[in-house]
């Protein structure tokens, strides 16, 4: 077994030395990040092996976050990944094999991303305002969570505003705001804010035009 | 830091720039960004600051011609927000901005020679009114006056004038369902 993996991947280093070498730099990178935050915030737990193929992983505020293993991080519109946590009991939770690029997190209760989750460049805040009981415009807001299921794909500039689920597999569109809403699993969810949601097994079968045979 | 950063402020605006009117209280969190040969005026105790967990981006304010005016009432707290301003941008006093970009101004035509887009003045400026809270991402365009107490909410785009006291979410920003 052992022996079956090093064949292959001495297979592929034959090959493709560019890619072998890029994925050794990002354990590098994202080992380096691991052991930042080891050091620096016992509140952040990062668990190896953790990849970040480019910039720095950014996590601020008093809370607790906890990634685990596998996770990948890459740059999308100059952010990697950003999490911040605005209270002491908020709490980012990132399950196993996440690919984040670009995502910002700003978490006052609850965000979680269950395994296999993909991002590109967006927002996730659990509270309508970041500045929420900091500033007589912006009251202090009730405790609320995110939830991304297993699987799901958050799109390039969606926003997931409070209260909000995201099924497994599910695909949240471009720009998609989804704001105290469910997204049903399996599907695409378009439309700033979510309205229309198609299951993804039906797509398929949508002519939507566009490369391909005709 | 915050003190430094507001003195130094204070100490540039009045060595090189002549429209610029800063109240008493100003606290400087991040770096605030002046440009164009428009005028500023800004209130008493405001704060301008970053997003939490984002230093880098701080708060700009572009003008684009002479006889643009910037105008930031009391009280008010900007996180990196970004202000473009052609004809006029008034901010009212306790409002809260996060990192949302207010347009005053298409700066182009639709017209396929992209000129400078033939505006009214009067129609495009951007009123925000007293304790108005606007989120992340979101886009206020030309023409826009929110009122007293409105709330956009996050990656909202804002293309019409919101009445006080409501909320609104979206692209186009409509107002938020009840109950």
């Amino acid at each position: 077994m052992a022996t079956e993996k090093f064949a292959l991947a001495w297979q592929r280093l034959r090959t493709d030395p560019r890619a072998v070498i890029s994925v050794l730099l990002a354990l590098a990178r994202g080992t380096a990040v691991v052991f930042f935050y080891r050091l620096t915030n016992p509140r952040v737990v990062i668990r190896l092996p953790f990849y970040v193929y480019h910039g720095w992983v950014r996590i601020s505020g008093p809370g607790s976050v906890f990634i685990d293993r596998g996770c990948l991080v890459d740059v999308s519109v100059f952010t990697a990944l950003s999490i911040t946590t605005l209270n002491r009991d908020a709490r980012v939770t990132i399950g196993r094999d996440c690919r984040m690029a670009g995502a910002v997190i700003r978490c006052a209760h609850s965000v979680v991303l269950e395994e296999d989750v993909m991002t590109g460049y967006c927002l996730i805040q659990d509270q309508e305002m970041a500045s929420a009981g900091q500033h007589p415009a912006a009251p202090a807001e009730a405790a609320s969570s995110i939830r991304i299921g297993a699987g799901a794909w958050i799109t390039r500039q969606a926003v997931l505003g409070p209260a909000t689920d995201i099924g497994a597999a599910a695909v949240v569109g471009l720009g998609s705001v989804v704001y105290r809403m469910t997204v049903p699993p399996r599907t695409v969810t378009v439309g700033s804010p979510v309205m229309r949601s198609v299951a993804i097994s039906s797509v398929a079968a949508m002519n939507l035009g566009g490369a391909g045979p005709s | 830091m915050t003190l430094l950063r507001t003195l130094w402020f204070r100490l540039l605006c009045l060595l090189l720039r002549r429209r610029v009117t800063v109240g008493r209280g100003l606290r400087l969190k991040c770096w605030l960004e002046l440009d164009g040969p428009g005028s500023f005026v800004i209130g008493d105790h405001c704060t301008i600051d970053a997003m939490p967990g984002g230093r880098r981006e701080h708060v700009t304010f572009f003008t684009n011609a002479p006889d643009s005016r910037v105008s930031i009432g009391n009280g008010v707290l900007l996180r990196a927000t970004r202000l473009s301003c052609k004809y006029s941008i008034e901010i009212g006093d306790g409002a809260l901005i996060e990192d949302a970009g207010l347009a005053d101004t298409d700066f182009h035509s639709i017209d396929p020679s992209r000129a400078d887009a033939q505006e009214d003045p009067e129609q495009c400026r951007i009123v925000i009114g007293a304790r108005a809270a606007i989120g992340s991402r979101s886009v206020i365009c030309k023409g826009v006056t929110l009122g007293e107490g409105a709330r956009v909410i996050a990656g909202a785009v804002v293309r019409k004038s919101v009445p006080a006291g409501v909320t609104v979410l979206g692209n186009p920003a409509r107002p938020v369902a009840a109950g």
